[in-house]
């Protein structure tokens, strides 16, 4: 062997040794020797290599830099067309991102100083809702939404075919499959009678309250119906999701034969543009500057006509603000008789107001700041102050991971489904007996979902009858629990799987669960 | 599922919107509205080998004058019904003509002449010799009723198959 001429006496030394490491040794040398590092070698281990030089201090990338840039320049130069066509979709894109992210900053740092009128405002909404009657919410939404996109529909832009729509719960209207084309006839048409030029495209069309906002691109139109006047916001969602719809489906659109298939999951891009946005955004500041100098003139004035506060009732407002749940008493400071609360305050809590009347005290001499927050004592699902107990609220969880799956199209359990629903009622029993005790009445809605894309009638009575479908079996196992549950087929709007891939998917969203609701028996 | 455009072209009168509202609604009326501009309908069909379609239905205002046709109502159409009324022999000249036209725009498309109001036989001008002829320009041709419904189905069936089968709009 070729090791023992250039070692002579190597085994000699190596005889001591374990026959393992005998091996190691004689393998290393060889490969020591041999040195064949072939091109077909490096190239296997080339990618390795690279990023395991790059680990750490990036010395490869640093390395690098100035060749990759001598190499795009020479491209460059030689075929521009290539890189800009490559490059188009993200510079848009990013150049928009850059202005928004600016205007973002820019109107988040005006608004954190503003934010505190909207506290005052939604004390004078409180007040308006308790004196006109209207939900609080209600008010909240009319004043506070400016605009909202409530359906999106793609359309082939040559055959005016719909390719998918998406739109906001529980908005219902004409077919979308015959409104699709239809737009771009009327668009067509607005086109046509006003003689605009070709390159002029008709981008937005009013009509009651309603814009329909449209984008073009090179296949595919995107229309959104957005209540109200839409923003530059709507607009530039709209240009972001053509670009990116362009960018993974350009090669479907090239190939388009009317199938809809290889459309499948493009929902999720459509729905970035279900947006709405809030009417206080851009015309804050007046409001701001009013309230604060009211605020501001109220105080002197208080602070001018009023005596001195008996040390008392102040005593007893604080505590019993304190005490209210989602009103915090972070500061009081007296001065010439006049006090100045600081508060924190849950828009869900009861006015500070009320509380005062409640221990007979007149918050004339008094100056309220109240800042807005959150309070973990209030959840969303339980308008009562007392916290849910955690035994029912676990009884719930598992009653929500129930699901029971039916066959296409028909309320039919699918098979081996008995226990399923044997333990979902057991637990239903359970729940009500538990939450009686606790002094919480509970009831459950059994929601029945169904498969697809589209929120039609089809949807909606598949899912109603399988939420029935379930309701009769509890009826089965236990007629006392009819008087809990209700009842309900929402369709595709909370499927299990909101985009579906798979026939998997489509057999999971084939299906009814379940959602309890507690309220505290008052 | 696939989704395909169809459009039904004709003089007025012959009775493209009864066809569609039969095929569609399966009802008729004698009462004539002129339609005006165009409307779109949609009927989804599983052909016999199980596929999934769904025609967008393009109904089309009459013109005698094919040429000012507005070449958007047409654009992206996988197929076409030329629609002739039997009682009215100028319907079938016209209906030739329209058919010659569409060829050239759209050598690719499918289509079906369509002789309407069979139901009053009696009253045709129209002869075997003339649809012969017809036969020529294109690959298929019904007679049909919107009143009674005769071949109506057949008609939209036959061409949706033909047209599913395209790997291209
Ligand atoms: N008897 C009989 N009458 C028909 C038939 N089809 C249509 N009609 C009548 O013919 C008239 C015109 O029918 P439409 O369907 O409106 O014709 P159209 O081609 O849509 O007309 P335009 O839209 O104006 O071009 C109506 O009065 C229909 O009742 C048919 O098969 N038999
Ligand atoms: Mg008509």
């Amino acid at each position: 062997m070729s090791d023992e001429k250039e070692n002579p006496g190597l085994d000699e030394r190596l005889k001591d040794l374990d026959p393992q490491e005998i091996y190691n040794i004689k393998a290393l040398m060889k490969r020591m020797q041999g040195g064949n590092i072939t091109p077909v070698a490096v190239g296997k281990t080339l990618p390795e290599a690279v990023l395991i030089g790059d680990e750490g201090s990036q010395r490869l990338s640093k390395s690098m830099t100035g060749i990759t840039e001598r190499s795009i320049a020479a491209s460059v130069e030689e075929n521009p067309e290539a890189l800009t066509t490559a490059l188009f979709p993200i510079i848009g894109s990013a150049i928009r991102k850059a202005l928004e992210k600016f205007l973002a900053e820019f109107m988040d740092s005006m608004n954190r100083g503003l934010e505190k009128t909207l506290s005052v405002k939604r004390l004078q909404w409180r007040y308006e809702s308790i004196k006109t009657g209207v939900p609080y919410l209600e008010i909240v939404l009319r004043e506070t939404i400016q605009y909202r996109v409530e359906h999106v529909f793609l359309i082939h832009k040559k055959t005016g075919i719909l390719i998918k729509d998406v739109s906001i719960e529980g908005k219902t209207g004409p077919d979308s499959d015959m409104v699709a084309p239809m737009l771009s006839v009327i668009r067509d048409y607005i086109k046509d009678s006003m003689a605009l030029k070709k390159s002029e495209e008709v981008d937005s069309i009013k009509a009651g309250a309603h814009t329909i906002m449209v984008e073009d691109g090179p296949y595919a139109t995107l229309a959104l119906f957005v209540r109200g006047n839409a923003d530059i916001k709507a607009r530039t969602a709209a240009q972001e999701v053509l670009e990116t719809v362009h960018l993974r489906y350009g090669s479907v659109f090239k190939a388009f034969s009317g199938n809809m298939k290889p459309f499948d999951g493009v929902e999720s891009l459509l729905k970035r543009c279900l947006i709405s946005q809030g009417r206080q955004s851009e015309k804050k500041k007046p409001v701001y500057a009013i309230s604060l100098l009211s605020i501001i003139l109220l105080a002197f004035l208080t602070f001018g006509i009023l005596g001195i506060v008996s040390g008392q009732s102040r005593k007893a407002l604080i505590k019993s603000l304190d005490a209210e749940p989602g009103i915090v008493v972070v500061s009081s400071k007296t001065l010439f008789g006049k006090t100045k609360l600081k508060l924190l305050q849950d828009p869900r809590a009861k006015m500070a107001q009320d509380v005062a009347s409640s221990v007979k005290t007149s918050l004339l001499r008094y100056t309220l700041v109240s800042e807005p927050y959150l309070s973990p004592l209030f959840s969303d699902s339980m308008p009562a102050n007392k916290a849910v107990p955690e035994e029912l609220l676990a009884l719930g969880r598992k009653l929500a991971e129930i699901v029971l799956y039916f066959e296409q199209d028909s309320d039919e359990l699918r098979t081996g489904q008995e226990g399923a629903v044997r333990e979902a009622g057991n637990i239903l029993s359970e729940l009500i007996g538990k939450s009686a005790a606790y002094g919480f009445s509970t009831s459950v809605d059994i929601v029945g979902h169904a498969a697809g894309n589209v929120q039609d009638e089809a949807a909606l009575l598949i899912s109603d009858i399988r939420a029935k479908k379930a309701f009769a079996l509890f009826a089965e196992i236990n007629t006392h629990l009819v008087n809990y549950v209700k009842a309900l087929g929402l369709g595709i709007s909370e499927p299990l799987v909101p985009i579906e891939l798979t026939e998997e998917d489509r057999i999971k969203n084939r299906s009814v669960t379940f959602k309890a609701i507690f309220e505290q028996i008052k | 599922m696939i989704k395909k455009k169809l459009c039904l072209l004709g003089i007025l009168g012959v009775g493209k919107t009864s066809l569609i509202k039969k095929y569609v609604q399966n009802i008729f009326s004698e009462n004539y509205l002129v339609t005006v501009g165009v409307k779109v309908d949609k009927k989804n069909i599983v052909l016999p080998d199980g596929q999934e379609v769904v025609l967008i239905i393009w109904d089309m205002e009459g013109q005698d004058d094919f040429r000012n046709f507005a070449d958007s109502y047409l654009r992206g159409l996988s197929g076409y019904f030329v629609v002739a009324d039997g009682t009215r022999r100028e319907s079938l000249s016209t209906a030739k003509s329209i058919a010659l036209t569409m060829k050239n725009m759209f050598p690719n498309a499918e289509s079906t002449f369509l002789i309407n109001k069979a139901d009053l036989k009696e009253q045709w001008k129209t002869t075997e010799a003339d649809i012969i002829e017809l036969n020529f320009c294109n690959s298929s041709c019904y007679k049909t009723s919107a009143k009674t419904g005769e071949n109506v189905e057949e008609a939209f069936v036959d061409i949706a198959a033909r047209m599913a089968k395209k790997d291209h709009v």
